[in-house]
């Protein structure tokens, strides 16, 4: 039977954080950068690019991930876990995209994809992106004919 | 929350490739179609060959790809038409129309890519193309080797974009009219190129192979066959096999109608159906993984269907609507397939998890699917021909 580890994950702004190390493995990135040195683990490289608010959001959202059993639950706490707002939408997309967290990357994108799906058309998607539309009208006229799917 | 903040941040997720590869990724095909005219920078990551592949391999389960609909042609109907059967969600998949021609036969379906061949006025075949419905994408194939006058040629496609982003074009053409002799064709799109007889095989005519009848699963392109035996073709080794097809039943005034052939879950399946005087059944068998036998799953009796949809006409007299149209499509849990069938105009299945039949399309009290044509109501005819549309934004 395995004592659970300690992982020592220092942030950018020089935070130190305890996570387990089955925690802390599951960002890929992290995985990788750990090595196996008679059954302790050690942190090879510090962890210098992740400011500390993201880092903490994640350790938080893994400890409670794993606390939650069952599946019913674990999707309602996931479902208020990410309704939140678009800027810490980003930090966590960030931090899930660099650390490699692939069921934080699920969650955070399929947030973002509710909120693009969410939008009546086209424009509106543009307005709560800020996207700027490069077409010429006639252009866009021809895209969108060609990919509409309206028979009879 | 500083609203202008809360836009920098959207913006900052909008206009940033890598993090809009991740989103787009995990929205479904259709809405991606609609979001090619957002920007230029979208349309082309949406266009993008990489990552239409790495989309389409992101709705795979399992290894297997799950058919969005199925789409009911009309067989001797030579329209771009056709009626949709959703699986999924409600799908509105486009005709057939934006390939111009005169009529269009659908050949086969293949994990998200059709072959067609185009016909002109006189019905004479004009031309043969792949497409991809979701996106109109379409190619005019051309051959090193063409059709001979009065000689038989087949089109097959074999593609599988979980295992590979590349597609096959087989084609087997008889070398001489009535000769029975055939070649084999393999186009690559890999290498853009053809290998011209890489088997010469010859059949018998009592083999009653149904070479425009082809089925690709697990690297191998099946064809269906009336005989004993049919053939496969390994399509990596480039290598043809044998294997058996089910005895036929003997005696008790059993005719054998119709062989459906099909695959669901990378298994080869084949539905046979037998008419005994007003009685009907539908013999379901699943080809051993070693390919050594047909082993037979299940006896469906179209009279078991005619108690449970008692409104329905399943009468297998002659001229009576009947049913047409079987097709083999994976449920929940991948094992099982559904055996569906098309039932004066609705759509029942056969779920073989519950050992039950249901009623999986009702367009509505009244309201019928797909309209057969009027001078074909024999049972002996296949009324509709069912194909697997798998909705996929995969650029070729």
């Amino acid at each position: 039977m395995l004592l659970s580890k300690n992982s020592a994950l220092e942030s950018k702004d020089n935070e130190i954080f305890e996570v387990e190390e089955s925690i802390a493995i599951q960002s890929e990135l992290i995985k990788t950068m750990t090595t196996m040195v008679n059954s302790k683990a050690y942190v090879n490289e510090r962890n210098q690019m992740v400011p500390e608010a993201r880092c903490r959001k994640q350790a938080n959202y893994h400890v409670e991930q794993n606390n939650k059993i069952v599946d019913e639950e674990l999707s309602d706490w996931e479902s208020k876990f990410f309704e939140v707002d678009m800027d810490d939408l980003h930090e966590l997309f960030m931090a899930a995209n660099y650390l490699e967290i692939e069921s934080l990357l699920n969650g955070v994108t399929k947030r973002v994809g509710d909120f693009i799906k969410a939008c009546k058309n086209v424009e509106v998607i543009r307005q709560t992106f800020g996207i700027n539309n490069d077409f010429a009208a006639q252009q866009e006229e021809e895209i969108r004919k060609l990919n509409s799917w309206n028979h009879i | 929350m500083n609203p202008k903040l809360m836009i920098s941040s959207a913006e900052k997720i909008g206009n940033n490739q890598d993090l809009l590869a991740q989103i787009l990724l995990r929205l479904p095909a259709k809405s991606l179609i609609k979001f090619k005219c957002v920007s230029k920078q979208w349309l082309s990551l949406i266009s993008n060959p990489q990552f239409c592949l790495s989309h389409t391999r992101h709705q795979g389960d399992e290894g297997f790809l799950h058919a969005t609909a199925l789409l009911l042609k009309v067989q001797y109907i030579v329209s771009p038409e056709f009626d949709v059967v959703p699986l999924k969600h409600f799908s509105q998949v486009p005709f057939f129309d934006y390939i111009s021609t005169s009529g269009l036969n659908i050949l086969q379906s293949c994990n998200g890519l059709f072959v067609c061949e185009a016909l002109d006025d006189d019905l004479n075949v004009s031309g043969y193309f792949i497409c991809n419905p979701t996106t109109k994408q379409f190619k005019k194939l051309s051959f090193l080797q063409n059709p001979i006058k009065d000689c038989e040629f087949y089109v097959s496609l074999a593609f599988d974009p979980l295992q590979s982003p590349h597609y096959k074009i087989i084609v087997v053409r008889e070398v001489l009219e009535n000769s029975f002799i055939f070649e084999l064709d393999i186009y690559a799109s890999e290498s853009d190129s053809w290998k011209i007889a890489t088997t010469i095989f010859e059949t018998k005519e009592e083999a009653c192979m149904a070479f425009e009848d082809a089925v690709f699963c697990n690297g191998k392109l099946h064809w269906n066959s009336y005989g004993n035996q049919s053939l496969y073709l390994v399509v990596e080794k480039e290598c043809l096999q044998m294997m058996p097809m089910p005895t036929k039943l003997r005696g008790n005034h059993r005719l054998e109608i119709y062989r459906y052939f099909g695959e669901s879950g990378g298994r080869l399946h084949l539905a046979v159906t037998y008419h005994a005087f007003i009685d009907l059944d539908l013999y379901v068998h699943q080809m051993a993984s070693d390919y050594s036998h047909w082993f037979l799953k299940h006896r469906l009796n179209v009279g078991d269907a005619m108690k449970v949809f008692p409104e329905l006409n399943l009468g297998c007299h002659p001229f009576t609507s009947g049913f047409s149209g079987v097709s083999f499509v994976g449920s929940e849990r991948k094992e099982e397939a559904k055996v569906v069938i098309w039932a004066d105009g609705k759509i029942i299945c056969y779920d073989f998890n519950d050992g039950a039949w249901k009623m999986m399309h009702d367009p509505g009290p009244g309201l019928k699917i797909g309209t057969p044509f009027e001078g074909f109501n024999h049972l002996h005819e296949q009324r509709f021909i069912p194909y697997k549309y798998f909705e996929s934004v995969y650029v070729f």
